[in-house]
């Protein structure tokens, strides 16, 4: 599902990543560890196709990201990406609701209020489809950033040191639920991490 | 969800900012209407009022006064000229049409206006009901003078002195109403029309009447003085009325016993082009006269009203402009809140151009509110105004018209709204997503 090849990307002069090969295959999970500064956000972004690799190749479900212009890219992620941040970064001017269905909007999919039920429900968080998103607690908030990239069913889940704001339980609620999500819909998840809570609980790691 | 609706939701979020944009961008754009209404209605009614009327002779004095008063009714006449020097002057051969004007009395506010029938032709008016007045102290109505005073064919009231209220009452004699005008949107409509005769009668044997008709009236004239007047009178003037008559084409020769009538002014329309140059110079020759042109005093009396309406009209675009600026300080501000909102839409795979186009609408619809706000304002400044001040409405103006010239403004303030925004939005197209999401 994901084969990265002959990797390389540096900052100016300073090399931060270089990788021969890595290859992921379909349905499972595998972390990215290291200290700040190692460049597994980096290789994150370069998976999500934020940023291109100075060369290598990057193959997604069969398609070499590097290779995509950029509104290409835009409409890969739309159909087959999943993305989860640090922080929940949810709309603040939206409510709940309103993040969602923003998502199937800017997905290409169509409104399906029911899914977004279903998607809510099984994170736990349904009672707070109407909130405002300041009216929530951080634990609350990532678990709906968590529905956001859920909400059309990817393939692929990216995320970036997802538990590194939230205390234990709701760490341990967290990596439960994403876990669930992505043995649900057989996609294939990085985490990013630096978190040791989460280290035992992943078979597959690449640290940095 | 939509990017309409999203951006939309952002104005919405707040409300203060929002607000303030769209007041001060409506009153910019109300200012600009109502000028442009007030404007075009007014041309609108000068011009109908004067289209057919090519010189207007009077007393020395002020030109514009003399338009003014002798045309529009508006203001005071200059004063009186000798019915022998009008006469003479109808008989010049440039002259097409002249009509006679006598004024200086009023009812209710409502100017009485000695006259010959030709200057209902002017206006191509017609009669709602009775007759045009034919003998003296018979009266013709305007339409919105019946409609005001509810007066209807068969009435009679008293003649006021001078043309404001709380003059001398002609309590001597009473006009009839012989008949209504149909509304024609010109000056008739707020018009007394009467026969030359009746005005000269109302102000014959009042000793003390001088020129310009600002006199103090004896309320006691002896009863016999009238009827010797009747008397004596009567016969002669109708006599007279058909020599004098400014429409037929008799010899210059003023009747015994009119030597030393007045009247106001009178309306002259030209034979041939030649007498645009001719006219006016032979007319200033004569002492007593003056001759005034109303295309050139309406056209000097608005560069005149123009230096002030332009003064006006430049603040308001000051003040589009400036909420413009507000505008875009804000959504430019606004892009540093929000560069996550819009990194985390493109990892939802949103597009540039779909940010792009986001913080575009945001501004357009600012703008289009403002825009329709002030429009909406504009015409109930008008309506309003009008209402309270012009409760007569003699000026004829409205709010519930529409100009071409204001879709004009709507689109520019889309325009403007896009001018408003394309930077910040060229910032939302830019958007560094990976850096951004990197920092937190």
């Amino acid at each position: 599902m994901i084969l990265i090849k002959d990797l390389r990307f540096a900052y100016g002069e300073n090399p931060v990543l270089n990788i021969e090969e890595l290859r992921v295959e379909q349905g499972y999970n595998y972390l990215f560890l290291g200290n700040s500064g190692s460049g597994k956000t980096t290789l994150l972004h370069i998976l999500a196709g934020l940023i291109k690799p100075d060369s290598g190749k990057v193959i997604l479900a069969g398609t070499d990201i590097t290779q995509l212009k950029t509104h290409q890219m835009d409409q890969f992620r739309a159909n087959h990406m999943g993305l989860i941040f640090q922080k929940s970064h949810l709309i603040s001017a939206l409510t709940v609701l309103e993040n969602l269905l923003l998502a199937q909007y800017l997905g290409g999919i169509k409104k399906d209020v029911k899914r977004i039920d279903e998607v809510l429900a099984d994170l736990n968080v349904w009672h707070r489809k109407k909130a405002k998103v300041y009216e929530l607690s951080q634990g609350e908030a990532q678990r709906i950033s968590i529905a956001r990239a859920m909400l059309n069913k990817p393939k692929i889940i990216l995320a970036d040191e997802p538990t590194s704001s939230l205390d234990d339980t709701n760490c341990e609620k967290v990596i439960e639920m994403l876990q669930k999500q992505a043995s649900q819909y057989n996609a294939t998840m990085v985490i990013t991490t630096h978190d040791h809570r989460i280290k035992l609980r992943f078979e597959n790691s690449l640290t940095l | 969800m939509n990017l309409l609706k999203l951006s939309w939701t952002y104005l919405k979020h707040k409300p203060l900012n929002t607000g303030l944009n769209i007041i001060m961008l409506s009153f910019g754009i109300a200012i600009i209407v109502v000028l442009m209404l007030l404007g075009s209605q007014l041309e609108e009614k000068l011009t109908k009022n004067a289209e057919n009327v090519d010189l207007v002779v009077g007393a020395k004095g002020s030109p514009v006064q003399l338009i003014l008063s002798s045309i529009f009714h508006i203001d005071y006449p200059t004063g009186n000229i000798p019915l022998a020097e009008a006469y003479k002057i109808s008989k010049i051969p440039f002259v097409k049409k002249a009509i006679p004007l006598s004024l200086g009395d009023s009812y209710a506010t409502y100017r009485i206006v000695g006259t010959e029938h030709s200057y209902v032709q002017l206006y191509n008016a017609e009669l709602r009901e009775g007759k045009l007045w034919e003998d003296k102290y018979q009266v013709t109505l305007g339409s919105v003078v019946a409609e005001k005073l509810g007066y209807k064919t068969g009435d009679k009231f008293y003649g006021q002195h001078g043309m404001a209220q709380g003059g001398h009452f002609h309590e001597e004699d009473a006009y009839h109403v012989v008949g209504v005008l149909e509304k024609s949107n010109t000056v008739l409509d707020q018009l007394i029309l009467t026969g030359l005769e009746s005005i000269w009668g109302m102000h014959e044997f009042h000793p003390e009447e001088n020129r310009n008709g600002n006199v103090a009236h004896q309320d006691d004239d002896p009863e016999e003085d009238h009827h010797e007047y009747d008397h004596r009178d009567e016969e002669k003037l109708s006599h007279i009325t058909k020599v004098v008559s400014f429409g037929d084409s008799a010899p210059v020769k003023i009747p015994e016993g009119l030597e030393g009538k007045e009247i106001t002014a009178i309306l002259i329309q030209y034979a041939s082009p030649m007498a645009i140059i001719q006219m006016p110079r032979l007319v200033n020759s004569k002492s007593a006269l003056q001759a005034a042109s109303p295309a050139f005093e309406i056209t000097r009396l608005f560069s005149l009203l123009g230096v002030g309406l332009d003064a006006i009209k430049g603040f308001a675009w000051l003040i589009i402009l400036i909420s413009c600026l507000s505008i875009f300080i804000a959504l430019y501000n606004s892009l540093k809140e929000r560069k996550y909102d819009l990194a985390i839409m493109r990892s939802m795979g949103a597009t540039r151009a779909k940010l792009f186009l986001h913080i575009l609408l945001e501004g357009m619809i600012l703008t289009t509110l403002g825009g329709v706000a002030g429009f909406l304002m504009g015409h109930g400044i008008i309506e309003i105004f009008i209402r309270l001040m012009d409760t007569k409405n003699e000026s004829g103006i409205t709010g519930r018209v529409f100009l071409e010239e204001e879709l004009w403004i709507l689109l520019l303030c889309v325009g403007a709204g896009l001018l408003s925004s394309i930077i910040p939005a060229i910032g939302a197209y830019k958007t560094d997503i990976s850096k951004i999401l990197a920092e937190g």
